[in-house]
């Protein structure tokens, strides 16, 4: 049995923490810091830090340089009242300025500043991320996910204790094969059959004969369906905005969107999806180091949905 | 009277036997605790997180845990081992204790894995004249998954198969351009990133014939694991990646009719907890009777490898001339 060692991760962390630290540190120079924090943003990659500093002496007419990190976004608003200042501030090549004539003395200001982290790594060398592989049979088929910061003493020590990391994703794969195959009427697939064998067909008097099954299967089907309609809204079914009404996710987790699986393996049949993959998302921070929360597939009314398309007249 | 006051406490409900799952627990006390938790024989510990070098012990099933980094939080990464029964239920008890007293709790975990049987297999199959419906032979083996979970089954040939696996026409030749366009691909993808040589002739050898034997399972998960290493390290390498794969399929795509994708798609699916990894394979059948020798890997979602089962039979086939039917018809699945 292994315990990790955070040695390994500790040179990330303290480069990620440097930004934040010097710009605090800057700060400090001329300015009251009258509260900090760090967000650790998942999807962009970003540490994004935030200040609130008052202006307690006159300012000279000057600019200061934070020249330290890659500046992806920077803003400085003032608080009371409250409005932004873009001409407050600039991105510089390395870091970035704020400009003090933007400023009174005597006002409350709040510093944003966006870097990047260039590990693409990092999160997911702090965080130990599980979800559930498959679920057992039942009639909402339910995954579990879990979150959990695998080093708080290192993120206690670099960072802050006031330190988020927002927004992870946690992707999902939902299986939805077993619904698709039991919800399509056999009239339909054997309807399904006879076409697929005639496209194959090279000798006509099997194209005959199954032209001639494909009319008697037709007229014994309970609707006059059109089948290259319901196969469109059968695929219409996979997009992220309609799969959604059949997922929900709970506790510490939220939806954040959808989409088809790859099939296993089958790489040259990506059309018809054995899986979706949804993708929800959670916030951990020192004071929240671990989360859980689980997805439900709503797989009996999937059922329903897919058989409906069947109902419909054509 | 303890003073330690649980905060959370989580176990998940379910998971498939074989595979990792997380726990942790948070709590608030006002001095330093020590967290036991009382494993199940089959259920060991594999990373702990927030705890001290050497502030653990684990021994006769019992993990101890008395030095934290920081007070008040213990994360948990466990793993159970593969059951004789595919569906069990354990319990853990967690118990937290400092000079005052203890806090108890027992969670429970649902640990399941499929389980395939063969309920039937003939001897003999017969091709039918006429087929009736889906049904092409006179008999079928029957199959069954009666564990929990899906099962991901693959039909291997053995050489002295008289009767072989392909695959249908067009996706034989669908399969054919697009390895050869990946392998010129990955090839060029070698002489600009000459590092990752190695790992992109194990990936091409892998995808060229992918299958589920043990020995395949391990290489799979060893070659992902190493692609997966590069590409989160090198965006670059990534980028070309990601295009060579894409690059590759797009020049190999060609028209295939909505139908056909539904019918072989549906075929493939089996029944609710079993899928096939080739349905779109054929056999291909000689005139007369000739031997089918095969066997049937398993595994599932956590890449398990269970024991093949022997699937040989003879196949007579008594139209006049050799026919290919779909590998699906040899089977039936039972709910």
């Amino acid at each position: 049995m292994g315990s990790t060692i955070a040695a390994s991760v500790e040179p990330a962390v303290r480069k990620v923490s440097s930004y934040a630290l010097r710009t605090f540190a800057g700060l400090k120079e001329d300015f009251q810091v009258e509260g900090q924090e760090a967000r650790i943003i998942y999807p962009e990659n970003t540490l994004k830090y935030s200040a609130v500093f008052r202006i307690t002496k006159s300012l000279l007419h000057r600019k200061k340089k934070f020249a330290h990190g890659k500046v992806v976004n920077v803003n400085v608003r003032s608080l009371i009242p409250l409005a932004n200042l873009p001409e407050a501030s600039i991105i510089l090549p390395e870091g970035f300025e704020i400009n003090y004539d933007a400023l009174k003395s005597g006002d409350v200001y709040l510093l944003e500043a966006e870097y990047r982290i260039d590990d693409p790594r990092f999160v997911d060398a702090l965080v130990d991320k599980i979800v559930s592989r498959d679920s057992p049979v039942g009639e909402k088929d339910t995954y579990w996910m879990h979150a959990q910061l695998k080093f708080l003493e290192t993120f206690k020590r670099l960072l802050y204790t006031n330190v988020a990391i927002q927004d992870i994703d946690f992707a999902v794969d939902v299986s939805v094969h077993q619904d698709i195959n039991i919800s399509i009427p056999s009239y339909f697939r054997r309807r399904l059959n006879v076409i697929h064998e005639w496209i194959r067909m090279s000798d006509p008097r099997q194209a005959w004969r199954l032209s001639h099954d494909y009319v008697r299967l037709k007229r014994m089907e309970p609707s006059k369906i059109d089948v290259l309609e319901v196969i469109s809204n059968l695929q219409n079914l996979f997009l992220s905005r309609n799969f959604r009404r059949f997922l929900d996710v709970k506790k510490d987790f939220r939806y954040h969107d959808c989409q088809r699986g790859t099939d296993f393996y089958e790489f040259p049949f990506p059309t018809w999806p054995k899986t979706m993959s949804v993708i929800s998302r959670v916030n951990l921070s020192f004071e929240k180091p671990a989360a859980d929360g689980f997805l439900i597939y709503k797989s009996k009314d999937f059922r329903k949905t897919v058989e409906n398309i069947f109902q419909k007249p054509g | 009277m303890t003073k330690i006051k649980i905060e959370s406490l989580y176990v998940p409900p379910d998971c498939i036997q074989g595979d990792t799952f997380p726990a942790h627990v948070r709590w608030k006390a006002e001095e330093p605790i020590a967290v036991k938790l009382f494993l199940p024989e089959a259920i060991e510990p594999k990373e702990i997180y927030n705890v001290r070098p050497g502030g653990f012990v684990f021994e006769q099933n019992t993990l101890t845990i008395k030095q934290f980094e920081v007070d008040g939080y213990l994360g948990l990464v466990l793993k159970s081992k593969i059951y004789e029964t595919p569906s069990v239920k354990e319990s853990i008890k967690i118990v937290l204790e400092d000079r005052t007293g203890t806090e108890e709790t027992t969670k429970e975990i649902y640990l399941f894995r499929p389980d395939i049987r063969i309920l039937n297999k003939p001897e003999t199959v017969t091709t039918l004249h006429e087929s009736k419906g889906e049904r092409l032979f006179d008999d079928a083996i029957q199959v069954k998954n009666a564990g929990d979970g899906t099962a991901i089954i693959n039909l291997r040939t053995k050489e002295e198969s008289k009767i072989l696996k392909k695959n249908p026409q067009e996706i034989e030749q669908f399969v054919t351009k697009f390895l050869n366009n990946l392998e010129k691909n990955l090839n060029q993808l070698k002489s600009i990133f000459p590092a990752y040589s190695e790992t992109l002739d194990e990936f091409l050898e892998f995808v060229k014939k992918p299958d589920l034997t043990k020995e395949s399972l391990t290489t799979a998960k060893v070659v992902i694991s190493k692609i997966y290493d590069i590409v989160t390290k090198d965006e670059e390498f990534l980028q070309e990646f990601a295009e060579s794969l894409a690059g590759s399929y797009l020049s190999s795509l060609q028209v295939i009719t909505e139908i056909t994708p539904l019918v072989e798609y549906l075929k493939s699916l089996a029944t609710s907890r079993i899928l096939l990894l080739d349905s779109m394979s054929i056999l291909e059948i000689p005139t007369g009777s000739n031997d089918f020798c095969a066997e049937m890997d398993v595994t599932d979602f956590a890449l398990n490898a269970y024991p093949s089962c022997d699937v040989s039979l003879k196949i007579r086939n008594e139209r006049k001339e050799p026919i290919r039917v779909p590998l699906y018809s040899l089977f039936k699945f039972i709910h």
